[in-house]
Order: structure tokens, then sequence, then C-alpha cells
């Protein structure tokens, strides 16, 4: 395997999938880890379970089949996060049910359902990518946005370490803020990776 | 909250796109400007899924208290059902109702119309509140897609550097308008049209 077939585009810097809540949820490093992680896993989750529906279902059921799992999905992840911690969910709000649209999923139950789908391992690649921007992000954005870094953990309250006395840049906190932060790392993608790439092509 | 109020809200200080951030997928991928047709088959398309999530929440889910629910009931019962009278009555999709019904069927299952119903649904308006605050949020998209569309086509004249292209500087474009769209106040706005 050469570097050019193992390479993996970013699906939230190159391919913009599932931006909505980078834009928003990752103003806060908990929320941020929490729903990328709840995203990465169900866009692993669906495409393990459109191998098993290419061979098990005909091909009209077989996408109804996926969205099912994948609402069913949503549903069971949305209840477990309200009984671990009930802050988490309501800090999560609307973002949480929206996973069952999200853009990344919803491709790779196009991408799955095809008959040239892409191995197992390029999903993987691509979630842990989705995950890692996610992480990166959420980071970035509450450390500098708000001067803290929120831990995730169960129950009502959650932890909250004090990097800086005041925040270097409030503006990160904001939507505002989450445009840019993602249009700062978009750019690095492209200036970094898309070099290697073109030299390799 | 006065009906203008409502409108003002969800079209500015409340703006799906630069606010929720719905739709921006769609808004920072290099294509045409979001046409006319388009922009009416969302307001449809929202205002069925506002209008069926808000009667399936008041009077299934909050009586049972299954409210935690409305998300199959979005997708296994409201997308599927407008995807399905969509794709019924637009069998011929060369005549204009035909074009615009193929992109109702398009736009809805998306984050966009689930999210603007959500937002619609969970506000604690009355029907015809969450009905005008749905149209409202799409108009709200529709003129801030339209004003990065602009900016995306003068951007591509101006000889961004390489890093800045296409997706990025129109991410950077969107950060800066929801700054502005951010400074006008929802309290200000409702308490001006009381």
């Amino acid at each position: 395997m050469n570097a050019r077939t193992a390479f993996v585009p970013n699906p939230a810097l190159v391919g913009f999938l599932g931006l909505t809540p980078l834009v928003v949820v990752t103003a806060n490093f908990s929320t941020g880890l929490l729903l990328t992680l709840i995203t990465a896993l169900g866009a692993v989750l669906a495409a393990a379970f459109a191998v098993f529906v290419r061979t098990s279902f005909p091909a009209r059921l077989g996408l109804v089949a996926q969205i099912v799992f994948l609402a069913f999905y949503v549903l069971l992840v949305g209840l477990l996060v309200q009984a671990w911690s009930p802050v988490a969910a309501a800090a999560l709000g609307i973002y949480l049910p929206l996973t069952a649209v999200n853009g990344l999923l919803l491709h790779e139950i196009r991408r799955g359902g095809a008959k040239d789908s892409p191995r197992f391992r390029t999903t993987l690649v691509s979630a842990l990518g989705y995950l890692m921007v996610g992480i990166s992000l959420s980071l970035f954005r509450e450390v500098l946005g708000q001067g803290t870094l929120g831990l995730p953990g169960p129950g009502l309250g959650n932890e909250a370490l004090r990097i800086f006395a005041e925040a270097p840049l409030p503006l990160l906190a904001t939507p505002a803020g989450g445009f840019m932060s993602l249009a700062l790392f978009a750019s690095l993608d492209q200036l970094v990776l898309a070099r290697p790439r073109r030299s390799e092509a | 909250m006065s009906w203008l109020g409502i409108v003002l809200v969800s079209v500015f200080s409340a703006n799906a796109l630069l606010v929720y951030g719905f739709g921006i997928a769609e808004a920072s991928r290099p294509r045409e400007a979001l046409a006319p047709l388009s922009l009416l088959a969302l307001g449809a398309a929202t205002l069925a899924s506002s209008a069926l999530l808000w009667l399936a929440r008041t009077f299934l889910l909050e009586p049972l208290g299954l409210v935690r629910f409305e998300v199959l009931v979005f997708v296994l019962v409201i997308a599927p059902l407008l995807k399905y009278l969509s794709q019924a009555a637009s069998r011929d999709s060369a005549t204009p109702i035909g074009s615009f019904l193929a992109r109702v069927d398009e736009a809805m299952m998306s984050s966009l119309v689930f999210g603007i119903a959500l937002v619609a649904t969970r506000s604690g308006f009355s029907l015809g509140e969450a009905l005008l605050a749905s149209v409202a949020s799409s108009l709200g998209f529709g003129g801030a897609f339209a004003i990065l569309g602009g900016i995306r086509r003068r951007l591509e004249l101006s000889g961004l550097p390489r890093g800045f292209r296409e997706g990025p500087a129109l991410l950077l474009s969107a950060g800066l308008l929801a700054m502005v769209f951010s400074g006008i106040d929802a309290r200000l706005l409702a308490g001006l049209v009381k």
C-alpha cells in the first residue's frame, strides 16, 4: 500500500461533512468531544451495518434499514447521555437529535449502499479524522475562547480547569468564532496536506 | 413576542445558517447560488416538517411523556412521509411544479430542515408562531446564503493565497457575517415591535 492510496481526505475539512455541530458545540471541550465521538462512532457503526445490510437485505429495503438503524442509534445514545450526565445532554441540546441527519453519517449510508463501496478501513480513518478535528477544535476554542478546559464527567456538574485568568480570545466561544476556527483548520489542512498529495500524484 | 418580532429574531439574531450553523456544509461547497425555486422548496419542506413535528410533539409525545422520541418521529415518520408525497407528486420533473417537488424531496433529510423544525417546535410557540418562525428561518438562511454567494463570487476574482481558496475563505466570510448578525440583539428586536 503506497502513501497515496492510504491517504483519506478529512471529511470535515475537505468534504465539509458534519460541519453543523462543529460550528456551535465545539465551543466547549466536553460537549465537542462527546458529540464528535458520538458522530464518529455512528459513522463506523453505519458503515459496519451497511456491510451486513448489503448481504442480507434487498437493495430497496437496505437504505430504509440503515436509516432506521441510525435513528435508533441516536435515540439510544441520547438516552445514555441523559442518564450519564443531564448537564451534558442539556448542553448538546438540539445537536444530539440532529446527529440522525448528520452529513457524515448520511454520506456513510449512501456510500455503504453502493456496490463499489469503499473498504471499512476507509470509513474508520475518515471517522478518526473527524474525531481529531472535533477534539482539536474544541480544545482550541475552549482554552482560547473561555480560558478554561472543561472535562466531561458524570452527574450534574462538569469539572473545568482554569488555564488563563481571562479568556484571551472570547470571540472563539461564539458561533462566529466557530466559523473562523474551522476556516483556520481547513486552511492549514489545505496548506500542509495538499502539498505532499500533489507531489505524489 | 409579536409575530413581527418572531420574524425579525428568526431572520437575524437566531439565523439558521450563521447562529445555528444549519446548512453550512451546503454553503461552503463551491456551487451555483441558491435558486429561488430551491429557496421556495426549502421553505415548503421546513413548513411541512415544523407543522407535523409540532402536532406530533403537542398531541402525542408530550402527553405520553415521550418527547425524547421526536428523533424517531422525524426520521421514521415525518421525513419519509413528506419524501414519499413529494416523490409521488413529482413524476414529471420537467415541469416547474415537478422540479419544485423534487427539490423538496432532496431537502427533507438534512440538518437544515430538521434543525429549523426542532428550533421552531422547542421554542414554546403556538402552531401559527412555529410555522411563521420556520418560514422566517428559511428566509434568513436564504438571505445569508445569498450574501455568502456574493462574497464567493468576489473572492474568486481576488487572487487569495492558496490556503484560503474556496472553503476556508467562505467559512471566514461566514464568521464575519455571523459577527454582524450576532450584534443584533434578540431582546431589542422583540422589544421594538411589541
